[in-house]
């Protein structure tokens, strides 16, 4: 128990790590923002206290926010909004008592076309929400949509691969 | 094992989010300008419904004062303007000849608050608050600024009871203004805001929407007091019209009145004892 709880506290400084460093050290232009962390987010297991988990969530945006140099809650909110529709998603794509206890819902778990559309839809609410706040108006204009689109496209793929290479692999 | 989820650690979640949320939007209004412009825009619209709910409320519980005001000056002022009405009459009949003016004129008012009403009855029955000690007698007329609401029928110190308009038993004399033609308005105690005028003859023209006034002939009520309009007609036995009267006054939101009195009536009614007996 004790064990799992450091290697969390090191998973989470890990994302937090390569989040900082995709965003500051390559310029993917203005219409594609980078978000690696939301997979830390929809991975927590269902036993974790979801207090807890919007603490860690605010935590995660906070900091990315902070090292990342935008405006300061920006990530922190949409990762809190996340974190806490992140249990939803699960019981949507999950059968009745699959999954209880301490299992990480991974590709492995899940399959990949449940993985997939978990990532999809917790992408697809991260990414307007994150907009509409940088917009700060409930009015979507043509150029967000543009940016949400191209956002998600970049960050499923990029979730889909880092989960396929680096949790998928190292479970078997 | 399934354990169900009790509310309360879901409540504690979802007070966490909103906390965390706030905390962030507060974060983001405090380190750009955009953000911070656009919060303080909505804040100044939320602070200004709040604003104007908040006079619109003290406007509304400063009414009752201001209802109490306006009625007293309704009757002042129907108490001059009848004056002058009577100022004008002497006038008219004998202008050549200087004579005194009349100190009283044939019609005054008094004021009077509602305090029990009813109008799902067939006798429906109206109390007010002023009685014997502010001049009031049976058989008054009593009168609201839309027409005709009842007659007095029984008197104690401070109150005074009257069979409202509303009641089978009530008839007021009324006349279509257009053609004079007069008969009783009753109320058929179907609709508290419809009533029936009578006795009308067949060969009187008249249309949909011409108005109904007192007659002025029951020395109750002053004439050409408006009580409602023409919607709907019929003839009875073949001999006269029964008209259908939609009435101004709603007798579901009366709250103010006036008590009509007639200053000769006891001259009228000494005249009509004395006509009678001859």
């Amino acid at each position: 128990m004790k064990n799992k709880i450091i290697s969390d506290i090191i998973l989470f400084f890990c994302f937090l790590l390569v989040q900082v460093l995709l965003s500051n050290f390559i310029n993917f232009g203005p219409l594609v923002f980078i978000s690696i962390y939301p997979l830390y987010i929809l991975t927590r297991s269902r036993n974790i206290n979801p207090a807890m988990m919007l603490f860690l969530a605010f935590a995660m945006g906070l900091a990315t926010d902070y090292f990342t140099g935008s405006i300061l809650g920006l990530n922190a909110a949409a990762a809190t909004l996340l974190a806490f529709i992140q249990p939803a998603l699960l019981r949507l794509v999950t059968k009745k008592k699959e999954l209880e206890g301490p299992v990480r819902p991974g590709l492995n778990e899940l399959g990949l076309r449940r993985f997939f559309i978990l990532v999809l839809l917790g992408l697809t609410v991260h990414h307007i929400a994150l907009v509409e706040l940088e917009n700060f108006s409930m009015v979507l204009n043509i150029y967000s949509v543009i940016r949400i689109a191209l956002s998600l496209v970049i960050n499923t793929i990029l979730i889909m691969l880092t989960e396929f290479g680096v949790f998928y692999k190292n479970w078997r | 094992m399934a354990v169900r989820a009790s509310a309360k650690p879901i409540l504690i979640t979802i007070l966490v989010f909103i906390i965390l949320e706030g905390g962030a939007l507060w974060m983001m209004s405090s380190s750009s300008f955009f953000q911070r412009t656009r919060l303080n825009n909505a804040y100044i619209q939320v602070e200004q419904k709040f604003l104007n709910t908040n006079s619109n409320i003290l406007y509304y519980l400063s009414l009752k004062e201001a209802n109490t005001v306006l009625a007293s000056e309704n009757s002042f002022l129907r108490n001059s303007l009848a004056k002058y009405q009577a100022i004008l009459d002497t006038i008219r009949t004998r202008d050549s000849v200087y004579t005194p003016l009349p100190d009283s004129s044939t019609f005054s008012y008094i004021p009077a608050r509602i305090i029990g009403n009813s109008t799902n009855k067939s006798h429906n029955y109206i109390i007010i608050n002023k009685g014997r000690k502010a001049g009031i007698k049976e058989d008054m007329g009593v009168i609201s600024a839309n027409g005709v609401v009842g007659v007095i029928n029984a008197v104690s110190d401070n109150y005074a009871h009257i069979i409202s308009l509303l009641n089978i038993n009530q008839s007021v004399s009324a006349k279509i203004s257009h053609s004079g033609a007069f008969g009783p308005l009753i109320w058929n105690g179907v609709s508290s805001s419809h009533a029936v005028l009578t006795e009308i003859p067949q060969h009187i023209k008249f249309r949909m929407g011409d108005s109904v006034v007192t007659s002025g002939y029951s020395a109750i009520f002053p004439p050409d007091i408006p009580l409602g309009k023409i919607v709907g007609s019929k003839i009875v036995m073949g001999t006269h019209h029964e008209i259908r009267v939609k009435l101004f006054q709603d007798f579901n939101t009366l709250q103010f009145v006036n008590v009509v009195v007639n200053n000769n009536r006891d001259e009228i009614d000494s005249l009509m004892l004395k006509g009678n007996e001859e």
